[in-house]
């Protein structure tokens, strides 16, 4: 059987090649793809699941109609379907307005053809949207105000570090293929230290393990930064031409002793030395940050104390050192980037009303107001259990008239909807995808054919556009033509934009984009205001209301800063699992069979405490929600700290944000909902 | 010429994405695989590193499953040597996996015959590598020529190697312990409790019942025969052989693929199993012959009861393999031990019963107090159960000899013996690398000093 080359889209640093064999139209082996200099081993475990996914007996195969008296869903014809969709849009866009509808879409997948929702809901005469991201945009901005541009060197470039820090990344379980780069460095000698709450996968391979307490990052970056200018670790040279704002920055530090910074973030003093020892004496570094840090209110403020660190060393631009967060060389058809392609408008176009906030998903929706909001579409995404403070969210949900939902399985966001469509699998149409860690542009080839009634959303969007009667024209332009032929044909018209780009050349395998740097930053070119690397931004303080340089304040529910702290003194984490990509594939067995049912990780100390036993069931509380899970000890985890790895479902009893709260990051309208505060107590 | 795995202790990250490369090849049911992760300090005691161990089937030089196998099910064949389990002969008797210390061969529910890696044999055909190696993401896993592909032979935790196993590791880089923390001090082991849930024990009565029922059986019906001789208890020739060909028809129960049960037969010259099946059906054979055809031969008679007991011993041998940490290789419930306890109570010959009795009392007492078993509430009940019925009553009746005391006394032996032989199959205890870790994790905690010099957090946390 001939092998394809494809690639996996999915929200992942990895975005990996791979091979398939496809037999009798089912997907029979997957072989791993050298072509791809980040990913030349296999997928990982997620991506060999789809052998499953795609044919699983709970995959949703026809459209569902929610019974309105039992709750229950029944099949209807596509037909039915898209009528009353189609009935329901063209009679809001007469009464309340098109931006009665909200436009939800989550990470779920990556693909030029993701775009066409926009389209549609354009040609509609407009709808509502959101702005924001759940991931990551505090650091994003915090990167682009410090250095001007998101990008970072070749992962395959980690291997000549000397020093890595993984900074709140627990690559192990999330980026398991920078693991062999990591490997490899060690192998040459290099250093690792791991800074995380928990005892990671990671963290095992680490000589320094540094555990703050969550939140805490930036009283870490800033004390190791004083530290540095006092062992004069400095690049001297790199600071004068390259760098604005040095001076104020190392003023600025003065207060910043290992010995306050040992009380706030709660960690030895030596170990925090010792940090800044590494730092200093071994060049060069690089210092990879996690996703799951950027989740708190002084995330953005954080991100640049830790990115400082390499900047006051000169570990940037040179092989081997850097700051590796994200990589969007391969972003090359968006014409504004992420984060600020994120953020709500300057100037509103009239059209698109972009003014909800991710991180606020289900208090925004409740108070739109003129006109409110009445339908949701929702596509890529289970805001349900993975937006935070889920109790809102359903309230929100369930006070809207009609509710669509576009998925592969009935996730809790499916089961609050009133249709649910099926959705194709990403081995079931063609489309050209980036990706965030490595630099390649990757033809995401289709393979299979969808199963059952299942139809592409390009598909839906022009059954629905020619229902609602939107100009031939401009249905033929917008959206491909049925089949597979239709979505080259339209692919190949978007790659024409960029020099060098072309189908055929995909084809062939993983691309670079045009002018890729394999040593990010090499040119010592920072597109910044000022040209220079800015530890002062007049735009951080301007835009964000921030101090101009990084800072460290307490976030806002925590142990020491919330009133909650003597009702709810634990901190909940919900950490990203290697099992699941958020809330997906751990319905299939393949996944069950390693991750059977969500518990709650206690360090012992806190557990023997409360009379908690390993097994014992826990009820995890706070004022919006709560939980009860069986209980494992974790001696590796920090004490304070509870885990519970999110994307568990509701009907699991593992939705870990019914505990959370929505509210922004201090930039980059991201989420805060890795603030948790709790109680817990055995079960009776 | 013999190939190999070679496992990077530092590389592996215990993704499972090697279990999950094996479902696919080998088109094995969703949630279930040949190959297995094993983790060296799951719960993350601060005074010792965390690793993991893939395993597959280590395809060993001196298998132990080719040796137990009753139905001659498993072969070395193919030119890498590989160990090769055929499912056409496979009568799922599970043997394999009692034999394995790797865990290896496990059984598959649908087939009913067991399952285990196959080194890939048709992509090593194809000049290709196993699907595990292939796909491994990490690179972690790698395969060769034993001779060539390097790589230590032992690792921390790793079951014994007298099976001569085709696996290397690459041990952990120099330097790589548990990483410094600063934050918890690595206390004395015992001052922490476990962080792993208990291991799931290998099997249990709930499984294994046809086995009890058909190992009693064999020892009261050796018994039944044995005592008839002296003419100590009337012999009713229907109800024995019906009770015969009853418990070699529950015994069959247990396989995977009953239909394929003469298959156990097959392995005299090495299994156990094959040599218990056999000489109890030579028992049941003789005795039938004797009852039914020749009720005077006396030389027959003797013969059955002869090759009875040697039944009765051989199925206590194939329970070596599951009861594997004792210091003496005898069991209370041993069927030898309950066939001559019976045997003797049922002639009233002390000389017989007495000893047999004693020595029943000091293994068992032994076993208690070593900590056999899950403990617990339901324990103790069996033990005074145990102990009253099938000990204290029984030689009570024999003093005092009331009325009925001989059938009294039968009923009480027989329920003690019951609850005994059941409780064998609650603690079965197979040799596997999940208790290899943990005992190693315990040694390496119990031999390193408690470090009193980590400190602790600087201020303390109000939860």
């Amino acid at each position: 059987m001939p092998l394809l080359t494809t690639a996996c889209p999915r929200n992942c640093y990895s975005t990996c090649t791979m091979r398939v064999e496809v037999e009798k139209g089912r997907l029979r082996r997957i072989e791993p793809c050298p072509d791809n200099r980040a990913t030349p081993e296999g997928v990982c475990l997620k991506g060999l699941s789809y052998a499953e996914r795609v044919v699983s007996p709970d995959r949703l195969l026809r459209p569902l109609r929610r019974r309105k008296r039992s709750g229950s869903f029944e099949p209807v014809s596509w037909e039915a379907a898209l009528d009353e969709i189609a009935g329901t849009l063209a009679r809001l866009r007469e009464g309340p307005g098109p931006r009665s509808v909200l436009y939800y879409t989550g990470s779920g997948t990556k693909g030029l053809l993701n775009g066409l929702g926009t389209s549609f809901w354009r040609l509609y005469g407009g709808c509502t949207t959101t702005y924001g991201d759940l991931c990551w945009p505090a650091g994003l901005e915090a990167t682009r105000l410090t250095l001007g541009e998101n990008k970072h060197s070749a992962p395959w470039d980690l291997v000549h570090a000397r020093l890595i820090v993984l900074w709140g990344k627990n690559a192990a379980e999330t980026n398991v293929h920078q693991m062999a780069f990591v490997e490899e460095a060690l192998s040459r000698g290099a250093r690792l230290v791991v800074v995380d709450p928990r005892r990671t996968e990671t963290a095992e391979r680490a000589e320094l393990l540094l555990q703050p307490r969550p939140g805490t990052d930036g009283a870490l970056a800033l004390a190791v930064a004083r530290r540095l200018v006092e062992l004069d670790a400095l690049d001297r040279p790199f600071l004068e031409t390259h760098v604005l704002g040095f001076p104020e920055f190392r003023e600025s530090l003065r207060e910043w002793t290992p010995e306050r910074a040992a009380a706030v973030c709660e960690l030895p003093a030596r170990s925090i030395e010792r940090l800044a020892e590494l730092l200093a004496g071994t060049r060069p570094a690089t210092i990879c940050a996690g996703f799951g840090m950027q989740r708190y209110t002084n995330a953005g403020q954080a991100m640049r104390a830790i990115l400082a660190l390499l900047v006051l060393t000169g570990n940037i631009g040179r092989p081997g050192a850097g700051w590796q967060f994200a990589n969007l060389q391969s972003h090359v058809f968006e014409p504004v980037r992420d984060p600020v392609a994120s953020f709500p408008p300057e100037r509103p176009d009239g059209v698109l009303r972009m003014s909800v906030s991710t991180a606020r998903l289900g208090r925004d929706m409740l108070e739109t107001r003129d006109p409110e909001l009445r339908m949701i579409w929702v596509e890529r995404g289970n805001p349900v259990t993975q937006n935070p403070e889920t109790n809102t969210v359903l309230e929100a949900f369930r006070r809207l008239d009609f509710r669509v939902a576009v998925d592969q399985f009935l996730t809790d966001t499916a089961r609050e909807a009133d249709l649910v469509l099926p959705a194709k699998t990403f081995l079931e149409q063609s489309d050209v995808i980036n990706a965030y860690w490595h630099p390649y542009i990757q033809l995401k080839r289709k393979v299979l054919d969808p199963p059952g009634e299942v139809k592409p959303e390009s598909e839906i969007y022009t059954l629905l556009a020619r229902r609602l009667g939107f100009p031939e024209e401009a249905v033929a332009e917008t959206f491909p033509a049925p089949g597979e032929a239709g979505v080259e044909a339209w692919l190949e018209r978007r790659l024409a934009a960029v020099p060098g780009l072309s189908l055929d050349r995909l084809e062939e395998g993983p691309v670079l984009p045009p002018g890729h740097q394999e040593v990010a930053f090499s040119d010592l070119a920072f597109p910044t205001p000022s040209g220079k690397i800015e530890l002062l931004s007049a735009e951080a303080a301007r835009r964000w209301g921030v101090d101009a340089l990084p800072g460290y304040r307490e976030p806002e529910e925590s142990a020491r800063s919330s009133r909650l702290a003597a009702r709810y003194p634990l901190t909940l984490m919900t950490p990203n699992t290697k099992n699941r990509i958020h809330s997906q594939f751990n319905n299939l067995k393949m996944i069950r069979d390693l991750s059977p049912a969500p518990f709650v990780a206690m360090h012992p100390e806190d557990a023997e405490r409360r009379g908690i036993a390993p097994g014992d069931r826990v009820r995890l509380f706070n004022d919006r929600g709560e939980l009860t899970l069986p209980a494992r000890f974790d001696l590796g985890l920090r004490p304070g700290c509870l885990a519970v790895t999110n994307g568990w479902w509701a009907s699991e009893g593992g939705a870990v944000n019914v505990c959370s709260l929505g509210r922004e990051t201090d930039m980059g309208h991201g989420a805060a909902f890795h603030e948790v505060l709790v109680q817990a107590e055995r079960a009776t | 010429m013999s190939r190999a795995f070679l496992l990077d202790l530092n590389a592996c990250t215990g993704c499972g994405a090697c279990r999950l490369a094996c479902t696919l090849e080998n088109g094995l049911p969703w949630g279930t695989s040949w190959r297995q992760i094993f983790t060296f300090n799951e719960g993350r005691h601060p005074a010792a590193p965390s690793f993991h161990l893939s395993m597959a089937c280590n395809h060993c030089a001196q298998a132990p499953c080719i040796e137990q196998c009753p139905a001659l099910a498993i072969r070395r064949e193919g030119a890498g040597g590989e160990v090769l389990l055929d499912p056409g002969r496979c009568i799922g008797c599970g043997c394999c996996g009692w034999a394995c210390p790797y865990d290896a061969p496990l059984y598959d529910e649908e087939a009913g015959v067991m399952g285990k890696c196959t080194f890939c044999s048709p992509r090593l055909a194809e000049g290709r590598e196993p699907a595990c190696v292939s796909l491994c993401p990490t690179g972690a896993l790698r395969s060769g020529e034993i001779e060539e592909i390097g790589g230590v032979e032992r690792a921390e935790g790793f079951p014994p190697r007298p099976a001569r196993p085709s696996l290397r590791f690459l041990p952990l880089r120099e330097g790589r312990s548990e990483p410094e923390t600063g934050l918890h001090s690595a206390s004395a082991p015992d001052s922490l409790p476990p962080a792993a849930e208990p291991p799931p024990p290998g099997a249990g009565l709930a499984t294994e019942w046809p086995l009890a029922v058909f190992t009693l059986a064999a020892a009261a019906l050796v018994s039944w025969l044995t005592a008839s001789l002296g003419g100590a208890v009337p012999m009713h020739a229907p109800t024995f052989l019906a009770s015969a060909a009853l418990a070699l028809g529950v015994s069959a129960l247990h396989l995977g693929r009953k239909e394929r049960a003469w298959r156990a037969l097959l392995n005299l010259r090495r299994s156990w199993l094959s040599r218990e099946i056999a000489l109890f059906s030579l028992f049941v054979g003789l005795a039938a012959i004797h009852l039914l055809l020749a009720p005077r031969s006396v030389a027959l008679a003797h013969a059955a009861s002869a090759v009875g007991f040697a039944a009765l011993f051989a199925i206590d041998r194939v329970y070596d393999l599951a009861i594997s940490r004792r210091p003496v290789p005898l069991h209370s419930a041993d069927v030898l031990l309950t066939g001559l306890l019976l045997t003797g109570y049922l002639l009233a010959d002390l000389w017989l019963a007495g000893p047999a009795a004693l020595l029943a009392l000091a293994l068992y007492v032994q076993r208690r107090t070593r900590g056999a078993g899950e403990g617990g509430r339901a324990q103790e009940r069996r033990t005074v159960i145990r102990l009253g019925a099938g000990f204290l009553l029984p030689a009570l009746l024999w003093i005092a000899r009331p009325p009925l005391w001989w059938e009294c006394g039968l009923l009480a032996l027989a329920v003690g013996v019951i609850v005994d032989r059941c409780e064998l199959y609650l603690e079965i205890d197979l040799p596997s690398p999940r208790r290899e870790l943990a005992a190693a994790l315990e040694r390496r905690l119990r031999s390193a000093p408690a470090s009193a010099g980590t400190s602790s957090a600087t201020s303390s946390p109000s939860w």
